[in-house]
């Protein structure tokens, strides 16, 4: 029996049978047999967060704009799903044609989040493959993996072969045509894989040989052979204009996690904030034109017929002109019974009235990061919010009917100390404050959320020590303690050990390969979810492997030790990182690359808002 | 006043069998959308378009013929099923579509089911069947219980070349009615037969016109 009807048959008692069924508005339907390349591409958590991945999105459809090449999709099929396919001898399969896995010719991961590491394991072993890249010889599935998280490829080193650094819609057609030449040749799996270290952006890890020193840190990371670049730079798209964004886009038939047309309206960020990875990585700013913002905005409502259209990009308020953009768009998406929804506004007069404007139909909720409680510590992070601005834009949010408001803290930052955490009580008593004065009666609600710093690679605060978890309780409880003083104030923290696994993950080396691959034989899958997230396990396979993970979240590194993502070349010098957490540690502001070019160095990319100026 | 209160009849088949009934609703506004129809919302905090099922659909659900209506702002041309039927995902079909003049009710309908199971298990679901067994369900708290007979008009177990079908004629009493996957999940559950549903379809459903 075909893999199809197997599937069908498990699905009259599964959760949500809707996330294997494929058949979406705008999938891709193509001859396999009449392809040379098969991609399969899987993103490690279930149908409803991947499908609401922009990404996958972007390269599903790029590669699928070739003729020679099929690009279908899988996800992590959940728990119960996971036994029934163990018990009727069902490998996991893509959703365009049901084939499994093993049947591709290249297997790409979006790595997103370093808790879906085990996931990605557990993907490929539910696919029938060997999950070493050492084990699977030609013929076997090439495994390639992008993301956020590669720009720290060294925990899943052993497993995937390839790692795209950057950003993917430039790296990929090259990989696919090298791939066809492998394929249609006798070349061996090690020459294409010397090959593709050649290709800009590809960091192939086996090609590099890393040597520790007698205290754990890493002594050297060495390519083997001259031809293996000893650093591998980022792949960016210069130009959005120009670069293919998908208008014909893949639409769930069932609810996803952001059930909406996302449109990005530009890449990168200028604000630097110091414990912020995204901010360095998406670097340079890059603009979409207006004009190709609007007429994709047009072209997207006709081919995907939904009912909000997400105006995306990592701080909204930063495009130049958003209010006249946003009403633009609103005037025919009005008529269509069309939302506009603009994620990470900041929040002034003007948004706030535009907000207002273009957001009518939610139930207005005011979102503010101040990320710390008081000015020093802002300062200290580089995040430009004036306490005085949360105030005043509150005070007018109330006055215009808003009842939600909403304020995202992190607990643990550098240099924090109690009257940090006290300050972000003495926020949200003052909210509440300005709410009695301005003669309110009515309950609101004031939410509070603190996540835990976890220091990442490749930002100012990448040497930094996280706080233990002893420190993450007692600085929880004590805001517990006082924010339950105010009234109409929630309060919810993120999970301490979920953090410090992040830490620990974020910030590995090699060796953890090995420990990930023991946390999924000890049974750990979909770690981000708070149901089946268990330290005690991960603890266990540390133990097993001799590691104590306190090595990787709980250290301060100096300045001149070899970082594992040093080999990763973000454009961002060490440098500039480097003066950046000293200007940090002096409570001093770095302007952002709006007003004057920081010297981050990566200008040299000779892309976005570096070139324009 | 006059309404534009269109009735579209369509069919359900696998896979499209497997979308839930609020994603259902979702998946024709949006193809409604793109098709440049333009819809009646409701008023309010969070406007939806006025999309009735006459029956909602359980996942999982294949149907020969199923009803939903919808208002519109605008009159309806007949090529509008020709344009449809062009962007439905596999599996949905519009079949026609006419003027809702009049209210209409489901009065019975017609199943049949198909499962794997054991040799026997015609004879044990007839043993079953015969006690005239209730049907005990919970829903955010509160207990229903539905005897079967006061809703199966007959029902018929054979036993197939693949499968064994089982077939269903049942009424609806005020808009309530006995589902056959819930019963076949009381039988295998109290006779611990295990058995596979691979097919569930409403082969017809009777409506009767009401004022």
């Amino acid at each position: 029996m075909i893999v199809k009807d197997k599937v069908f048959k498990l699905l009259y008692d599964v959760e949500k049978p809707g996330r294997y069924i494929g058949n979406e508005i705008n999938m891709v339907k193509k001859d396999p047999e009449k392809v040379d390349i098969r991609f399969a591409f899987c993103f490690p958590d279930v149908y409803e967060i991947g499908m609401s991945n922009l990404g996958l999105k972007i390269l599903y459809h790029l590669l699928n704009e070739r003729e020679d090449v099929y690009c279908e999709r899988a996800f992590m099929p959940w728990v119960d799903m996971q036994k029934k396919m163990k018990k009727e001898g069902i490998k996991l399969f893509s959703l365009e044609t049901f084939t499994e896995l093993d049947r591709f010719d290249i297997i790409g991961f979006s790595l997103s989040y370093e808790m879906s590491y085990t996931n990605v394991l557990k993907m490929l072993e539910l696919g029938g493959l060997p999950l070493e890249s050492q084990k699977r010889e030609k013929g076997m599935p090439i495994v390639i993996a992008g993301g956020p998280c590669t720009y720290n490829p060294e925990p899943l080193w052993e497993f995937i072969d390839v790692f795209v650094i950057g950003e993917g819609e430039e790296v990929i057609l090259e990989i696919i045509d090298l791939y066809k030449r492998y394929k249609f040749s006798n070349m061996t799996k090690e020459e294409f894989l010397h090959e593709c270290a050649a290709i800009e952006g590809c960091y192939v890890p086996s090609l590099y040989n890393v040597e520790y020193n007698p205290d754990g840190t890493i002594k050297s990371i060495v390519p083997v052979s001259e031809n293996v670049p000893a650093r591998v730079k980022k792949r960016i798209v210069k130009d959005l204009d120009t670069s293919y964004f998908p208008t014909k886009m893949i639409t769930p038939l069932i609810e996803v996690v952001h059930d909406r047309i996302t449109l990005e309206i530009f890449r990168g960020c200028a604000r630097g904030c110091r414990f912020c990875q995204a901010g360095i990585i998406y670097r340079p700013v890059r603009f979409r034109k207006a004009e190709k913002v609007l007429q994709y905005a047009k072209e997207l409502v006709e081919n995907c017929g939904c009912n909000e259209i997400s105006l995306v990009s990592l701080s909204t308020s930063d495009y130049p002109n958003i209010d006249e953009l946003a009403r633009e768009i609103l005037k025919f998406a009005e008529d269509k019974k069309v939302n506009i929804s603009l994620p990470s506004l900041r929040l002034d007069t003007t948004s706030l009235d535009l907000l207002k404007e273009v957001e009518k139909v939610r139930k207005p909720t005011l979102t503010f990061a101040p990320e710390a409680g008081t000015q020093r510590l802002r300062d200290v992070i580089n995040k430009n919010i004036k306490e005085e601005d949360i105030y005043s834009t509150v005070r007018l949010a109330f006055e215009r009917g808003f009842q939600n408001i909403k304020l995202y803290f992190m607990l643990g930052l550098p240099l924090e100390k109690d009257e940090d955490v006290m300050g972000i009580y003495t926020i949200a008593k003052n909210i509440r404050e300005i709410y009695k004065e301005l003669g309110f009666k009515k309950r609101i609600r004031i939410t509070v959320s603190t996540s835990f710093f976890v220091p990442k690679p490749h930002t100012p605060f990448q040497w930094e020590a996280q706080d233990s978890i002893e420190n993450m309780q007692r600085k929880m409880k004590l805001l517990k303690e006082n924010l339950k003083k105010v009234k109409d104030v929630e309060y919810s923290w993120h999970d301490f050990y979920l953090s410090k696994l992040e830490a620990v993950l974020s910030r590995g080396d090699r060796r953890l390969s090995k420990v990930i691959k023991r946390a999924v034989d000890l049974g750990c899958q979909f770690d981000d979810w708070g149901e089946f997230f268990d330290f005690s396990k991960w603890e266990k396979t540390f133990q097993q492997e001799n590691i104590d993970w306190r090595f990787y979240s709980d250290r301060k590194r100096s300045f001149d030790e070899v970082l594992p993502w040093d080999i990763i070349d973000t454009g961002v010098t060490k440098e500039f990182l480097k003066r950046e957490c000293l200007l940090a540690y002096e409570g001093k502001t770095t302007s952002s690359c709006f007003d004057r070019c920081t010297g981050c160095g990566v200008a040299s990319f000779r892309g976005g808002i570096c070139v324009d100026k | 006043m006059l309404t534009n209160k269109y009735r579209f009849y369509f069919s359900r088949d696998l896979p499209a069998a497997f979308i839930s009934h609020l994603d259902m609703t979702r998946l024709f506004e949006r193809l409604f959308r793109r098709l440049n129809i333009k819809l009646k919302f409701t008023q309010g905090f969070n406007p939806h378009p006025k999309i009735v099922f006459i029956l909602p659909m359980p996942v999982g659900l294949c149907s020969k013929e199923e009803i939903f209506e919808v208002e519109c702002e605008q009159e309806l041309d007949i090529s509008i099923i020709e344009n449809f039927n062009k962007i439905l995902p596999e599996g949905l079909k519009i079949l026609k579509v006419e003027l809702a003049t009049d209210k209409i009710q489901v009065s019975d309908m017609y199943y049949q089911c198909f499962v794997e199971a054991e040799e026997e298990f015609c004879k044990y679901f007839d043993e079953f069947m015969k006690k005239n067994p209730a049907i005990k369900k919970e829903k955010e708290g509160k207990v229903t219980v539905k005897k079967i007979f006061d809703f199966i008009l007959s029902y018929e177990c054979e036993k197939e070349e693949k499968a064994i079908k089982i077939s269903f004629h049942i009424n609806v009493l005020n808009g309530s009615y006995i589902k056959p996957e819930d019963i076949l999940r009381e039988f295998s559950q109290e006779y611990n037969i295990e058995c596979k549903i691979v097919r569930v379809e409403r082969v017809k459903v009777n409506y009767k016109r009401v004022i």
